[in-house]
C-alpha cells in the first residue's frame, strides 16, 4: 500500500504543472480585434488620423512601379516595350520573350504576381471599409464624418477592381458578407461604374480638398471616363454604344470644367522628382525621398539605361533591359520617314536639361550617349555606345540594340537608388482629354475630336492635325506620344483592335485570347468559382 | 544472448592467516593469450576505491582491504565481469569479446533499455562509429552511418547546417528536420540562424544548431526513426528525433584525458575554366569568326588562376580537454575545447570554445539523485561572400568561376584591381566583405530523481537553452562594383530561448515471469525567439569598421531596421508501459497528448499513440539449434506523430501598422488548422548468424503524412495571398533499411570486421490539388527560372525542364518541342535510390584502421552554376568559361535557358573518411592509461560525373539538389592524439 500512497504523490506532483492555456503573449504585432477600438477613439480625438487609415490601400498603387508585376504586363506586351535577351542578361527563363512574343501561359510568374498585387489591392480596400465600418459600429458619432472618405476608398477599390477586369477578364471581389465572390467581366464592369457613381455623390472636389495626391470627384470622374471608354471591349462588343461615349464625355468634361486641372506648361516636369505642382495628376503613387521602397522610380532609369551610364547622382550601375521597338520609335518621326532618321519637334520626343547633370535626355535616347562632361560612352566591349532602333534578334542582342526610354527624370536630390522623389500619375488630365476626343470620335464627332486632339498637341508643340482617318490611327499614336511607358498601352491597342492582330518588333499576330491573361494556375486552384479564361 | 561462458578455475587454494588479503590471478582471452591493461575493481564495505591493472601478460595481484565482496574486470571492447569474492583468492578469467553490442544500453525518449529489448526501430552510435576527422557537430559525425537517415552537407564552410532527413521527407510544409534531445531537452534548433543581408552574394549558409555541443562530449546518439519509437515525442516526431548524450563520469574511474588535432583541408578539386593562355586564343578565335575586333580587348595581360587566389589550404586545431570520475554516490565531468577552423575559402573560418560540466550527487542515501548538466560555447565564423542566393552580381565562387583569367590581383601600386563599376576582382570581394557572427550559447539542465519506492522514480528535469547570435556584416565601398552605395552595414541578432520543464513518473516490476514499466508524465516547453536588425549605407570613412560605430552612416539615406519576437508553447501529458514476458515477448505501448500554442480553440491538443510488440524467436525452444542461428527478433510497430511547424499565432487576427500609421492585418486568424498527422507502420528484424559473427537489422517501413500542411494560395481578393490549411493531399514514403555487421576475424592481435547500411526509400504524393513550384535557379538570366516539382504521383521535387536537343547549324540550343515545352524528367529524381555506407574497422596489434565508403546512387543534381557562369556568351561578354563548352558548337549568341543540359547524374562514392590509429605501448607508464595517435583523411576519393565541386549538395532553399556555387566540400588530412592519464 506504501508504494500505492508514493504513486498519488507522483501524480499530484506531474498534475500540478498542468496548467498553461497555449495562448502566449503577441509581441510584435497587435491584435487585429483590440486594435480596432483604440483608433476608433483615437479618431474622435483627431479627425487628421483618418488619412493614415486610407494608407492601407494608397499604399497597393506602388503595384504599379515594380517592373515585374503589372507594367511588365501593361508594356512588354506592346509595341511601346521590348526586353531583349543581351547575352544571359534579361534572359529569366524566356519570361520578358514569352510577354513580347503573346506566347505566355498560366504559370507566367509576372502574371501571377500581378494577379496577387490585384487581389491584394481589392482586398486591403475593403479591409479599410471593414474597419470604418467597424467604427461606425463602435462610435455612431464618426458616421457623417467618414462618408466622403469611404468614397475615397470606394474610388481606390474600384480603380483595382477595374484592372482585374481589364487584365483578366474577371473580377474576384467580396460579396457583403465579405465572402469572396466572382464577377463576370461584364457584371464586374457594372460593378465598378455603380461604385463610382455612388461614390461622386459623396466625395469632396480638388476644390474642396486640393490636398496633394488625394483622390477627389475629379478622379472618379476621370476613372469613370476611361472604364465606359473600354466598356464594349469588356461586353465583348465589336464597337461602343453611344450611350456609353455619352458618359465618357459627360465625365471627361466634369473634369475638364471643373478648372482644377490644366495641362503641364511644360511636359518632362511632370515627370520629374518635384513633380507635386503637376497640374495633371488625378490619381498619384507618392514617393518621397525619405522612404526606401524598391519600387520608386529609380527602377524606370535603371531598367533602361546602360550599364555604362549614370542613373542619376547616385553611381549605381544601371541594367541595360527595357528600350522600345523600332516601329514605335518611327511614330515620332516628323516627315514619317524613318530612313533618313528620326525627327521630331514633339516636346515630349526629347529633352536634353539633364545633360550636365546625367549625360542623357529625357524621352528618347538613341545614337551615341554621353557622360556628364560630354565625352563619348563606350559599352563594355569598348564599342561606342550608340543606341540604334533597329534590334536584329529579340534572343540576341547586342548591348547597344535599342532606343531607350527615360520619362521619369532621374532624382538628383535622391541620397541613394530606391528613394527617388518622382511620383507617378496613374490617371492623368492628358488622358482625360485624350479620352474625350476618342470618345467625340467613336461617336462620329470627328471635328471636335480633331480640335480636342490638336489642342493637345498644340500644348506639346506638335504640329496640328489636318484630319482623322477612320480607323482613328492618329487617336492611337497620339495616345502613344503623349502617355509612353505610363501603362496604358496594351489597353489603347486593345481597343484599336491592333493588340493582337498587330505585328511589331518580334512580334506576329497572335491568337485572339492573348488579349485576356490567363487566370494563374494557383489562383485558379484555390478557387472553383473561376473557369481558366477561353484558350488558355 | 545475455548468456555467455564464463570458466573460472580455482585451481589452487592456500588458506594463509598472513596473506589471506591478497588477491591473484590472471585475464586471458577466450584463445588463452594473456590480456593486459585490464582494469580491475574490489568493492565491498568501504569506501575508498581499491583497483588495479594486469601487467603485460595478463596477471595481477591486489591486496583486498577488509570487508571486500566483488572484483570486477573491465576492459575496453569485451564485456565486463564480476564475482563473489567470499574466500576465493585466486582468479583466473577469461574474457570475452563483446562481439554483440545487444546489451548496450539505449536511450530512448524519457528512459534507456538495452539494445535488445528495443521494440522500435532505432539505430545508436557511439563515438567508435562516429566520423573521425574535423567534426563540427553531431551531424557531421553520423553522416552516412546509420540506415534510413540521410545527411547532407548544404555547404563545406566551417559550421554549416546540414539537410538530415530521417526516412525521407516527412512534411513539404516547411523544410523540417528531426527533433534533437540533448541530455533530456528538446532544443530550439535553427535560432543559431541568422542570415546576412546586403552581400549581392545572397544569403550565406546557415549554421548548424548542434554546433555548440562539443562533438568530444558525446557518449552517445540514439536515432529514433519509426513512430513506435518517436510517438512518445508526439507532436514534435514526425520527422524523426536525434538523442544526444553526453559523458558523465564513471564510478571509480577518475579519468583525465587531452585530445588534439591539426588538419590541413585543401579544395578536392577544381572546377576546370580557361586559363589566361587559353582565353585569349579563344578571344582571338572569336575576333576572328566574327569579325569583331573588341574580341581582342579585355586582355589585361595577367595570368590569374582565380580558384587558386580565393581557395586555399586551410588549417585546423582542436584542443579538448576533460576530466572526470565519480563514486557511488556521485561522479562528476569537466571538459573544456577550444577549435580553430579555417575554411578552404579565404577569409572564411570559425573558432570555437566550449565548456562542459556533468554532475550528478545521490543524496538521502540514494533516494534522491540530483544531475546537473551544463553547457556553455562562444563561437566566431568568418564568412566569404558564399552564398546560395545571390543578384546578377553574383557570389564570390561565381565571381572566380567567371572572372577574367587575364586580370591581374593586384594594380602595380598594391591596390585591387577593379577594372569597372560591374566586374568584381574575386579577391578584392572576399577581403573588402567583412562577414562576421558570434553565437554564444548555454544549455543547463537540472534534473531531481527521486526513489519513492522499490521501482518507482519520479524526475523532475528543468532545462534552459540560451542561443545569441550577432552577425556584422560590413561591405567596404572600395569594392567598386558596390560603390555607389558608399559603403554598406548590416547589423542582425538573433536571441533564442527555449524552457522545459518536465516530470515523470516511472514504476517497474517484476512478478514471475511478467515485466512491467510504467510511465507517466508532464512537459512543458516554452520558446521564444528574437531578433533584430539595422542595414545602414553611406560612411565617409574606412577607419572605422562601419558595424563598430552604424551611427555614422547617412542620415539621408534610408536606413531599414526591424525587430520581432514570437513565443510558442507546448504543453505535454504522455504515458508508456512496456511489458515483457520471459524477455522474449515484448510490447510497448505509448500516449502522448500534445497541446501547441500555433493552433487555436479545439484543435490544440493531438493524440498521438503507439504500440510495438517485439518477439525474440531464437529464445523458443523450438529454434534452439537450428542452423547457425543465434538470434533472430522480428519487431512490429505502429505509431502516430505530428507536425505543427506551422508559423506561430495562427489561431489570432493579427495587425500591424504602416508607416503612414494605417492599420494592417497581417494574419487572417485560421481556427480550423490543426496537427499534421505521419502515421509510420514498420516492420523489424534483428538478426545474428554464426554467434552473432554476422549480426544486423532489417527494416520495412511505411511512411504516411495526412491532413498536411500546407501553404496554399487563398480565393482572392486576398491579404495574403498564401494561408497555412491543412489539405488531403499525402505524402507517402515507403522504405527498407539494413544494417550488417560481419565480424570476420576477432581476435586480440588481429580483428576485422565490416558494417553495411543501406537505405532505399520511395515516396508518392497523392491528392494534390496544384503542383508546388520550386527550384528556384539564381544568376543572371535566370531569375525567375523555377526547374522543380511536387505533384502527384513520384514527383517529389521532380525537374520540370526543357529538353536539350543540341546545337543547330548557328549553335542555338534547340529543344524538344521548343523553347517554351518544359518537361517533368521523373526518372531523374534529386533524390537518390540507394544509399550505401560502408565501415571497415581493422585491428592488429596496437594498431587500428578504420575506413569509410559513402556511396548515393541514382541522383541528380541541376548545375545553376554551369548554367549562370560556364557558357560561351560568358566568354565573349569578357567572362570566362569552361574548356567544355568551349569545344561544343555552341554560339556565343545561344541564350543559357534552363534545360536538361545542365541536369547532371550526381551519383557518387566517396571514400570519405580513413583513420589509422596506433595505441602506444604505456603500460610500464603508471601515469599514463592510454595513448593513441591517429591519421585521417576525410573526403579522400570521389568517383562521380558530376563536374560541380561536390555532387551532395543542395543550395536551393526552394527545392532539392540544386547547385549554386556551394562552398565547396573540402579535402582533409589530420593528425591527432589522444591521451587517458
Amino acid at each position: 500500500m506504501n508504494t500505492f500512497k508514493q504513486f498519488k504523490i507522483a501524480f499530484i506532483l506531474t498534475a500540478f504543472f498542468g496548467c498553461t492555456d497555449l495562448e502566449p503573449e503577441v509581441f510584435d504585432r497587435i491584435d487585429g480585434d483590440v486594435v480596432v477600438l483604440d483608433a476608433a477613439d483615437q479618431l474622435i480625438e483627431d479627425t487628421t488620423l483618418v488619412k493614415n487609415y486610407l494608407s492601407t490601400s494608397y499604399n497597393q498603387l506602388y503595384q504599379y512601379l515594380d517592373e515585374r508585376e503589372i507594367f511588365a504586363l501593361t508594356e512588354v506586351t506592346t509595341d511601346e516595350m521590348v526586353v531583349p535577351t543581351r547575352g544571359t542578361d534579361w534572359s529569366d527563363n524566356g519570361l520578358w520573350i514569352q510577354l513580347h512574343e503573346h506566347s505566355w501561359n498560366p504559370d507566367h510568374e509576372f502574371i501571377q504576381s500581378a494577379w496577387d498585387g490585384l487581389s491584394r489591392g481589392v482586398a486591403r480596400s475593403f479591409e479599410v471599409k471593414q474597419l470604418f465600418t467597424d467604427f461606425i459600429r463602435l462610435k455612431p458619432e464618426l458616421t457623417d464624418f467618414l462618408v466622403p472618405y469611404n468614397a475615397e476608398l470606394d474610388v481606390l477599390l474600384a480603380y483595382y477592381s477595374w484592372q482585374y477586369i481589364d487584365l483578366f477578364g474577371v473580377l474576384p471581389t467580396l460579396n457583403d458578407q465579405l465572402s469572396p465572390v466572382v464577377l463576370s467581366r461584364s457584371a464586374g464592369t457594372q460593378w465598378a461604374i455603380d461604385l463610382l457613381e455612388r461614390a461622386i455623390v459623396d466625395l469632396y472636389s480638388k476644390e474642396e480638398l486640393p490636398e496633394y495626391g488625394r483622390v477627389v470627384k475629379e478622379s472618379a470622374h476621370a476613372l469613370l471616363a476611361k472604364i465606359y471608354l473600354n466598356r464594349f471591349i469588356y461586353e465583348g462588343l465589336n464597337a461602343p454604344t453611344s450611350d456609353d461615349m455619352s458618359k465618357v464625355i459627360l465625365n471627361a468634361d466634369a473634369v475638364i470644367n471643373s478648372g482644377s486641372y490644366q495641362l503641364a506648361g511644360d511636359y518632362f516636369s511632370m515627370f520629374e522628382a518635384a513633380n507635386e505642382t503637376s497640374p495633371e495628376s488625378l490619381l498619384v503613387i507618392q514617393n518621397q525621398d525619405n522612404l526606401w521602397n524598391y519600387a520608386h522610380t529609380t527602377t524606370r532609369n535603371l531598367m533602361t539605361l546602360h550599364y555604362n551610364q549614370q542613373a542619376g547622382v547616385v553611381n549605381y550601375a544601371p541594367w541595360n533591359g527595357m528600350c522600345t521597338t523600332e516601329e514605335f520609335f518611327n511614330t515620332w518621326d516628323d516627315d514619317q520617314n524613318p530612313s533618313n532618321g528620326v525627327t521630331s519637334i514633339d516636346t515630349r520626343f526629347n529633352n536634353g536639361r539633364y545633360n550636365e547633370l546625367f549625360g542623357f535626355d529625357l524621352g528618347m535616347l538613341f545614337g551615341q550617349q554621353y557622360d556628364p562632361s560630354g565625352t563619348m560612352l563606350n559599352d563594355r566591349n569598348g564599342n561606342p555606345l550608340s543606341f540604334t532602333a533597329i534590334i536584329g534578334n529579340i534572343r540576341q542582342a547586342s548591348e547597344i540594340e535599342g532606343v531607350r526610354v527615360i520619362k521619369w527624370a532621374p532624382d538628383d536630390n535622391s541620397p541613394s537608388p530606391f528613394q527617388a522623389d518622382n511620383d507617378v500619375a496613374l490617371l492623368r488630365f492628358a488622358d482625360v482629354v485624350l479620352v474625350k476626343a476618342e470618345a467625340l470620335w467613336r461617336m462620329g464627332n470627328t471635328e471636335e475630336a480633331l480640335n480636342t486632339l490638336n489642342e493637345l498637341r498644340i500644348q506639346r508643340g506638335a504640329n496640328p492635325l489636318g484630319s482623322l482617318s477612320a480607323e482613328g490611327n492618329e487617336i492611337l499614336r497620339e495616345r502613344g506620344l503623349e502617355l509612353y511607358w505610363e501603362g496604358h498601352r496594351r489597353t489603347d491597342l486593345i481597343r484599336f483592335d491592333r493588340f493582337t492582330k498587330g505585328t511589331w518588333f518580334a512580334k506576329q499576330v497572335s491568337p485572339d485570347h492573348y488579349s485576356i491573361f490567363p487566370i494563374p494556375t494557383k489562383a485558379l486552384a484555390a478557387n472553383s468559382s473561376l473557369t481558366q479564361n477561353t484558350g488558355y | 544472448m545475455k548468456k555467455y561462458i564464463l570458466s573460472i578455475a580455482s585451481v589452487f587454494f592456500l588458506l594463509n592467516a598472513f596473506a589471506q588479503d591478497l588477491l591473484k590471478g590472471k585475464v586471458t582471452d577466450n584463445t588463452g593469450f594473456g590480456l593486459p591493461g585490464v582494469t580491475i575493481i574490489i568493492e565491498g564495505d568501504f569506501t575508498d576505491m581499491v583497483g588495479t591493472t594486469t601487467d603485460f601478460e595478463g596477471n595481477f595481484s591486489i591486496d583486498l582491504p577488509v570487508g571486500s565482496k566483488t572484483v570486477t574486470f573491465n576492459f575496453i571492447g569485451f564485456k565486463p565481469k564480476s564475482f563473489d569474492i567470499n574466500d576465493q583468492r585466486f582468479f583466473e578469467v577469461e574474457m570475452s569479446e563483446n562481439i554483440s553490442e545487444l546489451d548496450e544500453i539505449v536511450v530512448i525518449g524519457y528512459g534507456t533499455e538495452t539494445k535488445s529489448d528495443v521494440t522500435g526501430a532505432m539505430s545508436s552510435l557511439d563515438p567508435k562509429d562516429f566520423n573521425k576527422g574535423v567534426m563540427t557537430n553531431a551531424n557531421e559525425m553520423m553522416q552516412g552511418k546509420a540506415s534510413g537517415i540521410q545527411i547532407n552537407r548544404s555547404s563545406g564552410a566551417p559550421g554549416a547546417s546540414s539537410n538530415v532527413r530521417i526516412r525521407g521527407i516527412s512534411s513539404i510544409s516547411r523544410s523540417r528536420g528531426p527533433l534533437y534531445v540533448v541530455d533530456g531537452v528538446p532544443i530550439q534548433g535553427a535560432v543559431g540562424a541568422v542570415t546576412s543581408s546586403g552581400i549581392d552574394g545572397g544569403g550565406t549558409d546557415n549554421l548548424d544548431p548542434l554546433n555548440y555541443i562539443n562533438p568530444d562530449d558525446i557518449i552517445s546518439i540514439d536515432i529514433l526513426k519509426d513512430a513506435s519509437a518517436t510517438a512518445i515525442y508526439g507532436s514534435r516526431g514526425a520527422a524523426g528525433v536525434i538523442i544526444i548524450t553526453t559523458k558523465k563520469g564513471e564510478e571509480g574511474q577518475n579519468n583525465l584525458s587531452f585530445s588534439s588535432y591539426t588538419s590541413v583541408s585543401s579544395l578536392r578539386s577544381k572546377i576546370d575554366v580557361l586559363g589566361a593562355e587559353d582565353w585569349v586564343k579563344a578571344r582571338q578565335l572569336m575576333a576572328s569568326e566574327t569579325g569583331d575586333l573588341t574580341f581582342l580587348d579585355e586582355n589585361f595581360g595577367a595570368a590569374t588562376d582565380w580558384q587558386n587566389e580565393i581557395f586555399r589550404t586551410g588549417v585546423t586545431q582542436n584542443y579538448s580537454v576533460s576530466a572526470s570520475g565519480g563514486s557511488k554516490s556521485s561522479n562528476y565531468l569537466f571538459s573544456l575545447s577550444y577549435m580553430d577552423q579555417e575554411g578552404v575559402v579565404i577569409n572564411s573560418g570559425l573558432d570555437r570554445i566550449t565548456g562542459r560540466l556533468n554532475l550528478r550527487q545521490n543524496l538521502l542515501n540514494d533516494i534522491l539523485i540530483l544531475e546537473a548538466n551544463l553547457t556553455a560555447a562562444n563561437i566566431n565564423n568568418q564568412w566569404a561572400p558564399v552564398g546560395n542566393g545571390g543578384g546578377a552580381g553574383g557570389d564570390l565562387i561565381g565571381n572566380a568561376l567567371r572572372a577574367n583569367p587575364t586580370m591581374p590581383v593586384y594594380n602595380g601600386n598594391g591596390d585591387f584591381f577593379q577594372p569597372n563599376t560591374t566586374t568584381f576582382n574575386p579577391v578584392a570581394m572576399a577581403n573588402l566583405i567583412d562577414d562576421r557572427s558570434q553565437t554564444d550559447s548555454f544549455l543547463a539542465n537540472v534534473a531531481a530523481t527521486f526513489k519513492l519506492a522499490k521501482g518507482l522514480t519520479n524526475k523532475t528535469n528543468v532545462g534552459l537553452e540560451i542561443s545569441n547570435t550577432e552577425r556584422n556584416t560590413n561591405t567596404s565601398q572600395l569594392l567598386l562594383p558596390l560603390e555607389a552605395q558608399e559603403g554598406i552595414a548590416s547589423l542582425a541578432n538573433n536571441r533564442g530561448h527555449n524552457f522545459l520543464f518536465e516530470n515523470f513518473t516511472t514504476y517497474s516490476f517484476t512478478q514471475d515471469i511478467h515485466d512491467v514499466t510504467l510511465m507517466g508524465g508532464y512537459a512543458y516547453q516554452q520558446q521564444t525567439s528574437e531578433f533584430n536588425t539595422i542595414f545602414a549605407r553611406g560612411f565617409d570613412s574606412e577607419q572605422i569598421l562601419y558595424t563598430n560605430n552604424i551611427g555614422l552612416s547617412d542620415p539621408e539615406i534610408v536606413r531599414n531596421i526591424g525587430s520581432g519576437k514570437q513565443q510558442y508553447e507546448i504543453q505535454s501529458f504522455f504515458g508508456r508501459l512496456q511489458y515483457q514476458i520471459l524477455s522474449k515477448y515484448r510490447l510497448t505501448a505509448s500516449l502522448r497528448a500534445d497541446g501547441t500554442s500555433r493552433f487555436g480553440g479545439n484543435n490544440k491538443y493531438g493524440f498521438f499513440p503507439s504500440a510495438a510488440f517485439a518477439w525474440t524467436v531464437s529464445d523458443e525452444s523450438f529454434m534452439r539449434g537450428i542452423g547457425k542461428l543465434s538470434f533472430l527478433n522480428v519487431r512490429l510497430g505502429y505509431g502516430q506523430t505530428g507536425n505543427d511547424n506551422v508559423p506561430d499565432y495562427q489561431y489570432l487576427n493579427l495587425a500591424t501598422f504602416n508607416n503612414e500609421g494605417g492599420i494592417e492585418r497581417t494574419q487572417i486568424a485560421n481556427p480550423d488548422l490543426k496537427w499534421e498527422t505521419t502515421i509510420m507502420t514498420n516492420l523489424g528484424i534483428d538478426f545474428g548468424l554464426w554467434n552473432d559473427r554476422l549480426n544486423g537489422t532489417v527494416e520495412l517501413f511505411d511512411k504516411r503524412t495526412e491532413d498536411m500542411l500546407l501553404f496554399l494560395e487563398q480565393p482572392a481578393p486576398s491579404i495574403v495571398p498564401q494561408k497555412w490549411v491543412n489539405t488531403d493531399a499525402q505524402l507517402i514514403n515507403k522504405g527498407l533499411e539494413l544494417n550488417m555487421t560481419m565480424f570476420w576475424i576477432a581476435n586480440d592481435k588481429f580483428s576485422w570486421s565490416t558494417t553495411a547500411v543501406y537505405t532505399s526509400i520511395n515516396t508518392t504524393i497523392k491528392n494534390l490539388s496544384v503542383p508546388i513550384v520550386g527550384g528556384q535557379l539564381n544568376g543572371q538570366g535566370l531569375v525567375g527560372t523555377f526547374v522543380q516539382r511536387i505533384d502527384n504521383g513520384p514527383n517529389l521535387w521532380n525537374f520540370i525542364l526543357r529538353e536539350h536537343e543540341g546545337f543547330d547549324e548557328e549553335g542555338i540550343s534547340t529543344f524538344a518541342g521548343g523553347e517554351n515545352q518544359q518537361q517533368n524528367f521523373e526518372d531523374q529524381s534529386p533524390y537518390e535510390n540507394h544509399i550505401i555506407g560502408l565501415t571497415n574497422n581493422v585491428t592488429f596489434r596496437n594498431f587500428d584502421l578504420q575506413f569509410f565508403i559513402e556511396s548515393k546512387l541514382g541522383k541528380h543534381v541541376y548545375n545553376n552554376t554551369a548554367n549562370t557562369y560556364l557558357n560561351k556568351g560568358a566568354l565573349a561578354q569578357g567572362f570566362n568559361t569552361s574548356p567544355a563548352d568551349l569545344i561544343t558548337t555552341r554560339s556565343i549568341n545561344d541564350i543559357a535557358l534552363a534545360s536538361t543540359y545542365y541536369l547532371e547524374d550526381a551519383s557518387f562514392v566517396r571514400l570519405a573518411n580513413l583513420t589509422l590509429g596506433y595505441n602506444m605501448p604505456v603500460s610500464n607508464v603508471d601515469w599514463i592509461q592510454n595513448a593513441r595517435v591517429y591519421f585521417t583523411g576525410q573526403n579522400i576519393f570521389l568517383l562521380t560525373d558530376y563536374t560541380g565541386y561536390d555532387p551532395d549538395v543542395n543550395s536551393s532553399a526552394s527545392g532539392e539538389g540544386i547547385d549554386y556555387t556551394s562552398y565547396p566540400n573540402p579535402r582533409t588530412w589530420l593528425i591527432g592524439i589522444n591521451l587517458n592519464f
